[in-house]
């Protein structure tokens, strides 16, 4: 562990994305627990343009943007994360099973697979939400259906090299279970390159939202980056705030994620030279 | 002598891939009695580790099938154990310790919990700590090895580890795969000396595999010599080595010698081991065999006492 660190400090596109992110989960908390803030608070100045008062202008109906952004991050990074993590389970569990036991499950498990990798992801996203409802869960639970494919694939090919590995037959003499040899001694040694890839889905879950939200495709009551891109696509010519500073904070969060992903990963390889 | 842990009776086992099938064993007999300490001595590709993994069922089904004979363990007969019965066995009473202790670790697991691990597949959890520090303090590591992941230990280190992660199981039969070939020779004598003392303290039998005869000649009460797929020869340590009976052996110990002959060359045994997929009803030896006669490539001999020497059995027409 103490490694990990030491390696991932050394790449210092590392420390900047953790240090982002670590920003804007702190704006996030800081959001949500703040006393008396109203991002819905509606002002005499309708978009009013970037000033002392309202540092990133007001929106169309005199709300401030600044604290739309700052609230915005709430969003992201809970649909982010729990896709993030939803897909990984589903993806290890699946791979890991696929590729220790191979046969007709692993088979079954990478047809199905593929067929979720063929359909262009952002169309068939659109679909399903459109039909289910445009909830944080739905969009939260679409994301995970679309991404852990991409995570069962790493965890198989990780888990088919691991299981041919001489100390999985030395835990099998000692009288352990297949299943709990899978679970305690062959996926641990899989986790650094799931754990990079499942870095970058949060990235692609928090672009996801932030497109289904911009074609409308999301609760009108939920206040996210996506959702003010929208509104302010209106106002392009008159109000460039509106749409300039959620897209600011889209593009830097969905790139510190995949700078922490490739952080992570180098950072977990054990070949890493540290500098 | 109560009874034996394992016995193995004429043993064919087959491999086979693309049509070619290699007979790894092909009529290996071997007893160990409960608390005994039996050698397998031969040389590489004479069956002696495809013994070894099948004492745990450890050959792959896929392509391995026994053909006939018989093995039983702790008087249980396992020769059709499917892989759930083998799960249940596997362990207690039997465990096993490999050749290189690095790869037969797992790698991102601290020694001490590998450890614990092996002790709560066999025993209750409230007594899980004493029995992982005792195991410890057994094979004469520091406590503090338990913090360690195996690669931050030297390979002496490692050995033990993996020598506590088998005896956590409380295994009545031990067997040990060619266990200090990976070592440096100081620290194989001392692997051997833990070995040898474990075996004493824990009143546990061993089945120590390898093909360094001075290894297997100070560990062991009897040995058994392997060739091509056959129990070749087996009987007390000292008769085997002391007054070989079978022509293998005897070319066997003089090349362990290293003693220069005539020429000014080391003894070897001329020719090659056989190809194990083209193998003749007879003695697979008899290419090799400056005692070889016309029955020996007809028929494989039974075997019998030993002429002119100790007290074993050997599988040999010269001794029939």
């Amino acid at each position: 562990m103490r490694r990990f660190w030491q390696r991932f400090l050394a790449y210092r596109a590392g420390i900047a994305s953790g240090g982002y992110v670590a920003l804007l989960a702190l704006v996030a908390l800081a959001t949500l627990l703040w006393p008396g803030l109203d991002p819905h608070q509606i002002s005499d100045a309708a978009m009013a343009a970037p000033s002392l008062d309202h540092l990133f202008g007001t929106d169309e109906l005199g709300r401030d943007m600044l604290l739309g952004v700052l609230y915005g991050a709430q969003v992201s990074l809970a649909v982010g994360v729990s896709a993030a993590f939803g897909a990984t389970l589903l993806g290890v569990m699946l791979g890991a099973a696929a590729g220790f036991w191979g046969g007709w499950l692993d088979l079954a498990v990478m047809r199905i697979s593929e067929m979720f990798q063929v359909v262009p992801s952002f169309i068939l996203a659109a679909v399903i939400v459109s039909l289910s409802g445009t909830g944080l869960t739905q969009v939260v639970a679409v994301i995970v259906l679309l991404a852990w494919p991409q995570i069962a694939r790493i965890t198989r090919g990780e888990v088919m090299r691991i299981k041919q590995l001489e100390f999985v037959d030395a835990v099998r003499c000692l009288g352990m279970r297949e299943w709990e040899i899978l679970a305690t001694e062959v996926v641990p040694n899989a986790v650094a390159p799931v754990l990079a890839a499942g870095t970058l889905v949060v990235a692609q879950a928090i672009l996801l939202e932030a497109s289904l939200s911009f074609l409308g495709l999301s609760s009108a009551d939920i206040i996210s980056w996506g959702r003010m891109l929208n509104a302010g696509q209106r106002f392009l010519f008159n109000a460039w705030w509106m749409s300039v500073f959620p897209g600011l904070a889209i593009f830097l969060t969905v790139l510190a994620f995949n700078l922490l992903g490739d952080a992570v990963g180098s950072a977990l390889n054990p070949r890493t030279v540290t500098r | 002598m109560n009874g034996n842990i394992l016995e193995i009776d004429a043993l064919r086992l087959a491999y086979r891939t693309r049509g070619t099938v290699a007979y790894a064993m092909n009529g290996a007999t071997l007893h160990v009695a409960e608390g005994e300490a039996v050698g397998l001595v031969g040389e590489s590709g004479s069956g002696k580790s495809t013994l070894a993994r099948a004492t745990l069922g450890l050959i792959p089904a896929k392509i391995a099938r026994i053909e006939s004979g018989r093995m039983a363990i702790g008087g249980q007969d396992v020769t059709r154990f499917t892989e759930d019965q083998w799960q249940a066995i596997r362990g207690n009473p039997v465990a096993m310790v490999f050749q290189d202790p690095l790869s037969y670790l797992n790698p991102v697991m601290r020694v001490g919990k590998q450890i614990a691990e092996s002790v709560r597949l066999h025993e209750p959890r409230a007594i899980l700590q004493s029995r992982v520090e005792e195991l410890l303090w057994l094979v004469k590591l520091p406590a503090a090895a338990a913090e360690a992941y195996p690669h931050e230990l030297s390979g002496g280190m490692r050995q033990r580890a993996l020598l506590a992660v088998a005896l956590g199981c409380k295994p009545k039969l031990l067997v040990a795969d060619e266990p200090t070939t990976a070592l440096d020779v100081t620290t194989q004598a001392e692997i051997l000396a833990l070995i040898r003392e474990l075996r004493e303290r824990l009143g546990m039998a061993l089945l120590l595999i390898s093909h360094d005869l001075g290894i297997v000649a100070s560990a062991c009460d009897r040995i058994y010599v392997m060739y091509a797929g056959h129990t070749v020869e087996w009987g007390k340590a000292a008769d085997v080595f002391g007054r070989p009976a079978h022509p293998y052996t005897v070319g066997l110990l003089k090349a362990a010698q290293a003693a220069r002959n005539a020429e000014g060359r080391f003894a070897t045994i001329a020719g090659d081991p056989p190809n194990l997929a083209e193998l003749s009803p007879g003695c697979p030896f008899t290419p090799r065999c400056p005692l070889a006669r016309a029955e020996c490539s007809a028929e494989m001999p039974p075997p019998g006492p030993a002429r002119n020497a100790g007290a074993q059995e050997v599988r040999c027409w010269a001794h029939r």
